[in-house]
């Protein structure tokens, strides 16, 4: 569904300014239910493959292809329609609830004046649904403790209805219970929605325990890696760390 | 969710009604007291032969819309900047987006540099003034993150042009000089009858803009990177917000002077009655909101006007400053 193309990921220069690249990949495919954890030393790049394939900034070359159509030739409303993200930390807002956060992730489909109608009402309350956020749904997001506020984010990211989601350190605030929980929440979303899951992460042992794919930037060889289940743990660790 | 929509469209309806009722009675004041019958006729059934309703539709119509309108538009231009800089304690006022306009509103009253002569030349230097101090702050919030930091740049940014109006004031002929004061502690009494429209058609169109904004309001306060990735341009939308504000602060600080406080202090009311991060409903609250409490202060001024000639400024100043502090003491 996804497809990397010779991918050149950093950060492009000017006129003046060469382009530093941080790592290359080969011709790397991706399927609907694939749980892919994207794993690397601080500063290798994790962050900078996924704003590149959020089109948060630019490739330096190569192609990605969604579903064979190029990425780029794919417009910014049209994106958000496939692609979801979540950032690692969000602080809840005051007044701001779980439902009408979870709603937000409809507003790719919605008028300007962010109105939903009974359908997109319908996916909130299906979303709600499939995380167990019942309780919560009249809940201030200030007030949710950072698990709770990681799972309603997650809701959003789900109400958006996108191919592709997108988790930047999903789990870097949570403690043990909560990391668990999200990552057996994200691996039950890849296989029951045929979602394909991105997320970046340090929790090496819990990655190679729920992901069916881990890439592994190697900052040393500047080469992205590909290793799929079952992993050979410290082959992994050698060739990256 | 759909029982919570009634429930803000019934705290809209009731702003709506006390704005209404406050209105019709500052209506009837002034100098002296008008009777109910004048003031209808006054105002739908015009006899230019009656003192009575002269005076209600020259002098006290223009004051109390001017009030309805000068308190929409700046609460509207507050909660904008609250959510563009996600800071409760910003507004036009303190981010120094009132005193680029007053900054060219004193060039063009005091000195021989002109855009146009004219009310409409006098409205366009108010808001290109009103502009470029938001697109200013704007570019100063990509540098620095922190809240406060910001709040004391435009602070700094308005006794800075605060320090060259001295300077124009210098050289200014007398009666100019006397006419800017006035002009500079607020007044709801310098819009005439015939200037009306065009202060009305320049405010709403304030708030059409920022109705149209809405979506990418609501977002924002998910974060740049969040809003972005849901389908928003958050570069366009951060310099139509600027505009936004930049209209509606300019016209009202041209029309009326530079009147602190309102947009700071309605939109935090507002999120606290109505409990939404919802836009549509903020803004709704704000308009109704901002006109009441403007509404409020010219009655008090009115009511107060044998005994003390308060100004504008002094008395949104005298309920602002406590709420500021309040704001501060909660949230910092």
């Amino acid at each position: 569904m996804l497809k990397f193309e010779g991918l050149h990921i950093g950060f492009k220069g000017g006129k003046r300014k060469p382009s530093r690249v941080l790592f290359t990949t080969e011709d790397l495919s991706f399927q609907p239910g694939d749980f892919v954890a994207v794993i690397g030393p601080n500063g290798s790049g994790k962050t900078t493959l996924f704003n590149s394939i959020l089109s948060e900034q630019k490739i330096i070359s190569g192609e990605i292809y969604h579903k064979n159509v190029n990425w780029n030739s794919i417009t910014r409303e049209d994106k958000v329609k496939v692609m979801s993200f979540v950032p690692s930390k969000f602080n809840g807002v005051d007044h701001l609830n779980v439902y009408d956060l979870i709603a937000m992730g409809r507003a790719p489909y919605t008028n300007m004046l962010n109105q939903l109608t009974e359908k997109d009402h319908a996916v909130v309350k299906r979303v709600i649904l499939q995380l167990g956020l019942d309780s919560f749904v009249s809940k201030n997001t200030l007030l949710l403790s950072d698990g709770e506020r990681q799972v309603a984010m997650i809701g959003k990211a789900l109400a958006q209805e996108t191919d592709i989601m997108i988790l930047d350190e999903p789990t870097a605030f949570l403690d043990y219970n909560n990391r668990r929980k999200v990552l057996q929440l994200l691996k039950e979303i890849a296989t029951k929605n045929e979602q394909l899951v991105f997320i970046s992460s340090h929790d090496l042992e819990l990655c190679f325990e729920y992901c069916n794919r881990v890439v592994a930037i190697d900052s040393k060889n500047k080469i992205l890696l590909d290793f799929t289940a079952p992993f050979d743990k410290d082959e992994v660790i050698k060739k990256v760390f | 969710m759909q029982t919570v929509n009634k429930t803000y469209w019934k705290t809209s309806s009731l702003l709506f009604l006390a704005l209404l009722l406050l209105v019709l009675y500052d209506l009837t004041l002034g100098s002296y007291t008008v009777s109910l019958k004048d003031l209808f006729n006054g105002l739908f059934n015009y006899d230019a032969t009656s003192t009575h309703e002269v005076t209600v539709r020259i002098f006290r119509f223009p004051r109390v819309i001017t009030a309805v309108l000068a308190g929409a538009a700046l609460s509207i231009s507050g909660l904008l900047m609250q959510t563009l800089f996600q800071n409760p304690l910003a507004g036009p006022y303190v981010l120094g987006i009132n005193s680029g306009a007053s900054l060219l509103v004193a060039l063009s009253t005091m000195s021989s540099f002109h855009i146009v002569g004219s009310d409409v030349g006098l409205v366009t230097s108010a808001m290109v003034g009103a502009f470029g101090a938001g697109l200013f702050i704007l570019f100063s919030s990509l540098y620095v993150k922190n809240k406060v930091s910001l709040l004391l740049i435009g602070i700094m940014f308005g006794s800075f042009t605060g320090a060259l109006v001295n300077v124009v004031q210098a050289y200014a002929d007398p009666n100019n000089l006397k006419a800017f004061m006035l002009w500079s502690f607020g007044s709801l009494q310098g819009v005439e009858y015939n200037q009306l429209s065009t202060l009305s058609f320049v405010v709403l169109l304030g708030i059409a803009l920022s109705m149209l904004l809405v979506k990418p309001l609501n977002l924002l306060l998910l974060g740049d990177k969040s809003a972005s990735l849901l389908g928003i341009n958050v570069k366009k939308v951060r310099v139509l917000i600027v505009l936004a504000t930049a209209i509606l602060t300019g016209v009202i600080t041209a029309f009326c002077g530079p009147i602190a406080f309102v947009g700071l202090v309605v939109p935090n009311m507002v999120k606290l009655i109505y409990k939404t991060t919802n836009h549509y409903h903020l803004m709704i609250g704000s308009v109704l909101g901002g006109a009441l409490l403007i509404v409020i202060c010219d009655i008090a001024m009115q009511l107060l006007m044998p005994y003390l000639n308060l100004p504008l400024n002094a008395l949104t100043a005298l309920i602002g400053a406590p709420v500021v502090m309040w704001i501060i003491m909660r949230k910092f």
